[in-house]
């Protein structure tokens, strides 16, 4: 047991001294794990700068004096609502000329311009059946979709606010008529009660995690999904950079000689795993205490923290060996190994973290041992116990013990 | 010059006759554009949503019939206990909760919560709850009008007039329809029109995620390149070859023709998959491509001249490919569009070439850049591979 250590000690130390390896474990996913905070607003929940919206109002407002009613503009009323208080977060607008506003867009700086027509406001409150169509047109940049896409939600909103005031309008009209009262009162005061109801849809949609085991969880901020996710990737890294001393020792002769002396090949081959899983072990745990203190990341339970890392651990240091014990020279070892991570990572989520959560991706994410673990990360962000995380951990672990069957089976041939 | 040319063509060999740098150069990027795409284009599948309602009247009715008319969601009725579970493993992309009285709250004026249950930082809640938000918005609406239009209507002639908190059934019922046959043709409509955009283009996932990942493995394709350089070093090959006729300053041109030749070959594979396989308009304007083109090659190449030349191992090279390219990945948008981000990130993304070069692509491919659009992406090219080039020629050394 000693030299097996012994083994796992010398080899810890190399690693420990080599540069690039600790790069690629520790400060890779510490620095993207804080380059996509920085992106996303400093690391909490995810939220997105405000889209830059122009627009260039047209409309002719409607002079309604018989109801005493100096005029009105639904333009306006549209531009309101965009330059609500509400939104002043989500929407940035600039009032412009329609040539300025679109140039605004050509330009690039801005994500949309809404063009409201000069014939808005008198087919909005004409309660004739016979109104022609009007529409408000939202000349968007197709390379800031997004930025169009929260501007048309919004602007659909206001539309819909305004057609419901002209369908209260309408029915008001009827009504009135077939029951023998005054047609233009009943069309004001419905407007005017549609428009006191609130000014809004009256239906509110929050959102809330999923509960774990009947217990209210928390919502998990951005960064420590992202940075579970670049643990567990880089943790594969990690693991590949100490297997490689294998093929390393190898080249150089040292492995045969080793072979030579009293170790039997087991505990020499027991050792390289040792340092594997030690060094990877290592590595999460630096990472976790390292989110904990930069990204003030709760990781959740002791407990729950500790089994993800140890099943992390052992799938990491198993699949590095098993790559290692299919290629012959290091150089192959690097560009296999980073493909092998790579696809995983990109099917497992580490990428994509819980985006894709409910479609085909999820299912595809639950064939990989790091989709798994980034489920039972996500359960212990969420507050989740030790039972919530029996699936994420055991999964993992079966991966790990294939892995290492396979990675033994391959040195056993190789090493005759 | 033609010993350059004969130094170039020694490194194609070598990494044609490399099959694991076509992982890198060619499958990966291919792989990952078709899964960006897939995932941020929506794709076509409908969301499964598990749905429990504590309420059976008529406008819980509506709206979940609403939701299972709804090209968006798939409707999956469950129980609470199932569709929390269901969300959790990943199964559902959200579930719905129509809280208990929604119906009479809704018909009485009052507000109403609906609850969207999903994992944090899913694309998939967010949709459902646009979904969500605008057929139960729409309803509110029909309500509302026809609450508003019932009472400003009021009874028959001789009959007690009425509020909105108090309204009979029989004017609900003659307001309602009217409302809904309203709102079902609505005269202010919204026109979306994307600037730029080619006759019935629609912009696709793949539109964002093709040049994203051209950026993101035009890099790691430089690995074996890189590695050969490092190596030549080590074997004492580069100090071998200064003996025979070849000039310091040949061998430099020879090693980043071949990183610019090889990384231009894989622009062209890559972006004929992407105009082919995944539809994205990358001709529209060939002349611009082309320079677009030739700005990436030629930040790819000096840059990987300067890093074989600073480091010293295969390991290091292979650590700094990976980290650079992810972090200028990000930083450029090639993993998400840089309009969601803030204004400091956007700025320094922007410091960097790649940004610039992305805008360019995605300009030509969405909006129909032409040769004078792509100008600026070109100059800050030309700008950083001048700077890389003097760094690299710098630091280059023939042994270590």
């Amino acid at each position: 047991m000693s030299r097996i250590f012994a083994i796992a000690w010398k080899d810890l130390r190399s690693t420990m001294r080599n540069v690039p390896a600790l790069a690629m474990m520790l400060a890779a996913p510490l620095a993207l794990s804080a380059l996509l905070g920085f992106a996303f607003g400093g690391g909490g929940n995810f939220s997105i700068s405000a889209t830059k919206v122009a627009v260039a109002d047209l409309d002719a407002p409607v002079f309604t004096s018989s109801s005493g009613v100096a005029s009105s503009s639904a333009g306006q009323t549209v531009v309101g609502i965009l330059k609500s208080p509400q939104l002043k977060d989500i929407l940035q607008v600039s009032e412009k000329p329609i040539a300025a506003a679109r140039r605004s867009v050509d330009g690039g700086k801005a994500a949309a311009a809404v063009i409201i027509p000069a014939d808005f406001s008198s087919v909005i409150f004409s309660t004739s059946s016979t109104t022609p169509r009007t529409a408000i047109e939202l000349y968007e940049n197709p390379t800031q979709g997004i930025g169009g896409s929260i501007t048309e939600s919004i602007v659909d909103q206001a539309l819909l606010e305004l057609n419901g005031a002209r369908a209260a309008a309408q029915a008001a009209a009827a009504v009135a008529t077939a029951n023998g009262r005054s047609h233009d009162q009943a069309v004001q005061k419905a407007i005017k009660t549609f428009v006191g109801q609130g000014g809004s849809s009256g239906v509110a949609v929050v959102q809330r995690p999923p509960q774990l085991g009947g217990k209210k969880s928390k919502d998990v901020g951005i960064t420590g999904l992202v940075l579970a996710g670049m643990m567990v990737f880089f943790m594969f890294f990690g693991a590949s950079n100490v297997a490689r001393t294998i093929l390393t020792e190898e080249r150089n002769g040292t492995l045969p000689r080793l072979f030579t002396t009293p170790t039997p090949r087991r505990v020499i081959l027991g050792g390289k795993f040792a340092s594997t899983y030690l060094t990877v072990l290592a590595q999460a745990v630096i990472i976790v205490v390292a989110g904990r203190l930069f990204f003030a990341i709760d990781w959740g339970a002791l407990d729950v923290v500790a089994l993800l890392i140890l099943a992390a651990a052992a799938v990491a240091s198993s699949l590095g060996l098993l790559v290692i014990s299919i290629v012959r020279t290091p150089a192959q070892a690097g560009a296999i190994g980073a493909g092998v991570y790579l696809v995983l990572g990109l099917l497992g989520g580490s990428f994509t973290g819980t985006a894709q959560s409910g479609t085909t991706y999820a299912t595809v994410e639950r064939l990989t041992p790091n989709g798994w673990l980034l489920v039972g990360w996500d359960r212990a962000l969420r507050g989740g116990g030790a039972a919530d995380i029996v699936w994420p951990v055991l999964i993992p672990l079966v991966f790990a013990v294939v892995f290492f069957a396979l990675a033994v089976f391959r040195f056993r041939r190789r090493f005759a | 010059m033609k010993r350059v040319w004969t130094l170039a063509g020694k490194d194609l060999l070598e990494t044609r006759r490399d099959r694991l740098s076509l992982l890198f150069t060619l499958v990966m990027p291919l792989v990952f554009t078709a899964f960006f795409g897939l995932l941020f284009g929506g794709g076509s599948d409908r969301l499964p949503l598990a749905v429990w309602s504590g309420d059976t009247g008529p406008a819980a009715t509506q709206l979940l019939g609403a939701l299972e008319r709804s090209d968006v969601v798939a409707v999956h009725r469950m129980t609470k206990a199932d569709a929390e579970k269901a969300v959790d493993d990943g199964r559902q992309a959200a579930a719905l909760e129509v809280p208990a009285g929604f119906s009479g709250d809704l018909a009485a004026g009052k507000p109403v919560t609906l609850t969207v249950v999903g994992v944090s930082g899913s694309t998939g809640v967010q949709a459902v709850q646009t979904e969500v938000s605008s057929l139960a918005g729409r309803q509110a609406v029909l309500e509302r009008a026809a609450q508003a239009a019932a009472a400003a209507a009021g009874k028959p002639i001789g009959q007690p007039q009425t509020s909105v908190a108090n309204l009979t059934a029989a004017a609900l019922a003659m307001a309602r329809p009217l409302a809904q046959q309203s709102l079902a043709h609505p005269v202010a409509t919204l026109r979306v029109v994307q600037a730029g955009a080619a006759a019935g283009q629609v912009p696709t996932g793949f539109d964002l995620s093709s040049p994203g990942m051209l950026i993101n493995f035009i890099m790691f394709s430089l690995l074996t390149a890189g590695i050969a350089l490092i190596q030549e070093r080590q074997n004492f090959t580069l100090l071998r070859l200064m003996t025979t006729q070849v000039h310091r300053w040949e061998l430099i041109a020879g090693k980043v023709a071949g990183m610019f030749i090889l990384t231009f070959v894989q622009q062209i594979i890559l972006i004929a998959a992407g105009q082919f396989l995944f539809g994205v308009d990358y001709l529209r304007d060939p002349a611009a491509l082309l320079l677009m083109m030739i700005a990436t090659s030629l930040v790819a190449s000096t840059l990987g001249l300067l890093l074989a030349s600073l480091l010293k191992s295969e390991q290091a090279l292979i650590a700094t490919v990976v980290i650079t390219s992810m972090a200028v990945s990000a930083l450029s948008g090639a993993w998400f569009p840089l309009e969601i981000t803030g204004p400091a990130f956007r700025f320094v993304g922007h410091l960097l070439p790649t940004a610039w070069i992305l805008d360019g692509l995605r300009g030509i491919i969405l909006r129909g850049f032409g040769v004078a659009d792509v100008m600026p992406a070109l100059v800050v090219a030309l700008a950083w591979s001048a700077g890389l080039f003097v760094l690299a020629v710098w630091r280059f050394r023939l042994t270590d």
